[in-house]
């Protein structure tokens, strides 16, 4: 959801998944990596940072392909002075709409609000480009 | 008063009829927003509920 919030859904989120392309034994790689920065481990994926905000590391998104496919089609995005991948919100989307936890049904209409407005104001560029 | 760049998202926003006016005009502020400024408001919203730090969400039940 925190991908979903920097696209201009205006929810919110208590952890800031991150999706990584490693296999799930590698844990102890992210753990260290974690360590090092001054984070601190809560479970194998879930770390609290040196500001103690909370990342979840995932190995895989239910109702998404792999993690190549969808980062093929991942967008940039300038924040904090950095370049991140995220995913679309079309693609927060359909992950949400597979997995429907109480929390998920929560969020798509906010997601279907925001992408049928990014969508209107795309068209409306395009006819005063005309 | 919302800002001109807000106030275009807002009115673009009228055609989603089941949006109250204060959802759009939260909507419209996100929208017309930088991802920056999105996640300091989302800071700010954690924080105003003391839901930011792992630590002070343990009052509440979380992990």
């Amino acid at each position: 959801m925190s991908s979903a919030v920097l696209q201009g859904v205006p929810g919110s989120t208590l952890d800031t998944d991150i999706w990584v392309d490693l296999p799930t034994r590698a844990y102890m790689t992210l753990y260290q990596l974690v360590l090092e920065h001054g984070g601190k481990p809560i479970t194998k994926t879930v770390y609290a940072l040196s500001d103690d905000s909370l990342v979840n590391f995932v190995f895989h998104v239910d109702g998404l392909r792999d993690f190549y496919r969808e980062y093929q089609r991942s967008l940039p995005l300038r924040w904090n002075g950095m370049t991140i991948q995220v995913l679309p919100l079309e693609r927060i989307l359909a992950s949400k709409k597979f997995i429907r936890r109480p929390k998920d049904l929560l969020h798509i209409p906010m997601i279907e609000d925001v992408l049928w407005a990014q969508k209107k104001q795309r068209s409306a560029s395009k006819i005063r480009k005309r | 008063m919302l800002k001109k760049s807000e106030q275009k998202w807002f009115d673009l926003l009228k055609g989603r009829k089941h949006l109250g006016e204060d959802e759009r005009i939260l909507l419209a502020r996100s929208l017309a927003a930088s991802p920056d400024v999105r996640w300091q408001r989302h800071e700010n919203f954690l924080r105003s509920h003391g839901l930011y730090k792992a630590s002070s969400r343990k009052k509440f039940g979380f992990n």
